[in-house]
């Protein structure tokens, strides 16, 4: 077998992860002594690597790269940008409703069993030596970019806040868990003509999350955790209000959840919430939850809510309760192991 | 269905046709803009990055690094002068410092990786980057000349990342035929990518 064919068989089990260190020594060495065969392995591994890409860019495209470059910026920068942004006009006040709102009640009450079947059935529990984690740069975790009311209804898009009548603030009576702003729960939302009022107040944010599965190793298994804060700044001891945080992970195209809701909640892939009542007890502090759910390499997104909800048939007037501090974490381990309980 | 784009829009823009307005906002701090030059400038910078980053490497993270890097140091760039130019200084340094960081991490793949295939890329990291744009624009052209078979196997291959076994399971072939396959495929799109360079270097002769 002359160099080149030799060539021909140790490049490829060489790109294709098949060679063993003895082979790599004689493809060192091969290199070494034959100078056309490093120009000529040099070419076909550039083109390897843009076949690589050009794959990759219809996976992670240029909206998912520009967002993570904006997120990866430096915290002062986002001071600076953030202080940039509060002399831009807010969003107006009353955007036209979505169709989906007329599904609100149903839309709660089916993601309210699907969340509680999946959360009271597992619960996590960690064997995790070589535990590796990864933050997602979520957009706009903390509430610190702009000021005024979020859109209305559920985003059409991945990296926007928006859902029920919430503003962003900063406050001058309460001390943010982190940054100068807040997420302020202003009113649930409900289609007009309904008897029932409304009793939860809602934001989403939907999450591109196939750059992630480049993270997960073969033979890994892989978790999402999702925590927020969430503060009840009432003065007094009122009807309780429940604090929650959940995500829902589906496959196909995030844009198209909208057209397909709530009969898209049917095909969750996994989901996990976390949430707490509050009546007097939390008020004055901050107080976190944390969401988890199994990350299977079949979801392409998740829908991601943080919400306050009345709990009692006493109606509820929202506007003191704020949330703040949202992180979104993968968790990958190769051997994740999962303790199946009931309750929580 | 084309497993990958046959054309790109950034990519079929050789020079810098953002207004100078756009410089001049993202300088100013207008997040609108500074999206405006990521989005505009991101393919290039990537695609360079993807054929220079030294084995072991993480490509795309590079990339972001670099628009992080240009982005944080935009008040050091004077508005008129050839922004590209500008970010591909810094992709170059970002780069280095990458291949700095895995030879002093000396794990599997800087100790077991052709140390010459290593120089030879950061050789060719000091190459006029329109080269490898325009690679990839004939690498794209190539891929949709091809026979809907062969397609099919790059697509498996770099779209779908099936292992080798499953493409063997579905063609009936074996390991070893479908590397054969492998290896002729990149060869054609190899030379295919080589006679268009040629041809248009040629023109531009």
């Amino acid at each position: 077998m002359n160099p080149d064919e030799r060539f021909e068989l140790l490049w490829t089990d060489f790109l294709e992860g098949d060679l063993d260190a003895e082979g790599m020594a004689e493809l060192q060495s091969l290199l070494a002594q034959h100078s056309h065969l490093q120009e000529r392995a040099t070419d076909l591994l550039q083109t390897h690597r843009l076949l690589g890409f050009a794959a990759q860019e219809e996976r992670a495209s240029t909206e998912v790269f520009a967002r993570e470059v904006l997120n990866r910026l430096p915290k002062t920068g986002e001071v600076f940008v953030g202080a940039v942004m509060r002399d831009m006009k807010p969003a107006p006040p009353s955007l036209p409703r979505f169709p989906w709102l007329t599904w609100r009640p149903l839309t709660a009450a089916a993601a309210g069993i699907v969340l509680g079947m999946l959360c009271t059935s597992v619960v996590f529990g960690y064997s995790m030596p070589r535990l590796a984690q990864r933050v997602f740069e979520l957009a706009n975790p903390g509430f610190e970019l702009g000021t005024g009311k979020l859109p209305s209804g559920l985003p059409r898009r991945v990296g926007i806040w928006s859902g029920d009548e919430v503003e962003i603030i900063v406050h001058p009576d309460l001390k943010p868990s982190e940054g100068a702003q807040v997420l302020r729960f202003v009113k649930a939302e409900i289609q007009e003509g309904l008897v029932r009022s409304a009793r939860s107040c809602d934001v989403f944010q939907l999450i591109d999350l196939r750059s992630l599965r480049d993270h997960i190793k073969p033979g890994e298994e892989a978790a999402l955790e999702l925590s927020a804060d969430f503060l009840d700044a009432r003065g007094a001891p009122g009807p309780t209000v429940r604090f929650a945080c959940a995500l829902m992970l589906f496959a196909g195209d995030p844009a198209e959840l909208h057209t397909d809701w709530p009969a898209a909640l049917d095909d969750i892939l996994s989901a996990g919430k976390d949430q707490i009542d509050c009546g007097d007890g939390l008020a004055g502090r901050w107080h976190r939850l944390t969401a988890r759910c199994v990350f299977p390499l079949g979801a392409d997104f998740a829908l991601l809510r943080v919400n306050v909800a009345q709990v009692n048939p006493v109606p509820v007037e929202f506007g003191q309760q704020f949330a703040d501090n949202v992180k979104l974490v993968l968790k990958t381990h190769r051997a994740l192991h999962m303790i199946a309980a009931t309750g929580r | 269905m084309l497993p990958f784009r046959v054309v790109n829009r950034a990519l079929n823009q050789p020079t810098d046709d953002l207004p100078e307005e756009s410089y001049r906002l993202a300088k100013a701090g207008d997040m609108r803009a500074i999206e405006a030059i990521v989005r505009h400038h991101q393919a290039a910078v990537r695609a360079w990055l993807a054929a220079h980053c030294p084995l072991g490497g993480d490509a795309d993270d590079v990339a972001q690094r670099t628009f992080v890097a240009a982005i944080t140091r935009l008040s050091d760039f004077e508005v008129g002068t050839d922004f590209r130019a500008w970010l591909f200084s810094i992709a170059r340094y970002q780069l280095m410092s990458e291949a700095t960081r895995l030879r002093r991490l000396a794990d599997y793949h800087s100790r077991l990786a052709p140390e010459i295939l290593a120089r030879e890329l950061e050789r060719r990291a000091q190459e006029p980057e329109e080269r490898t744009t325009a690679r990839l624009m004939h690498l794209r052209e190539c891929i949709a000349a091809m026979g809907e078979s062969a397609r099919q196997f790059v697509q498996w291959r770099y779209d779908d990342q099936l292992p080798l076994e499953d493409m063997a399971a579905r063609t009936g072939r074996s390991v070893g035929a479908i590397k054969k396959q492998l290896w002729l495929l990149r060869q054609k799109l190899q030379q295919c990518m080589e006679d268009k360079l040629a041809a248009e270097e040629g023109g531009a002769a």
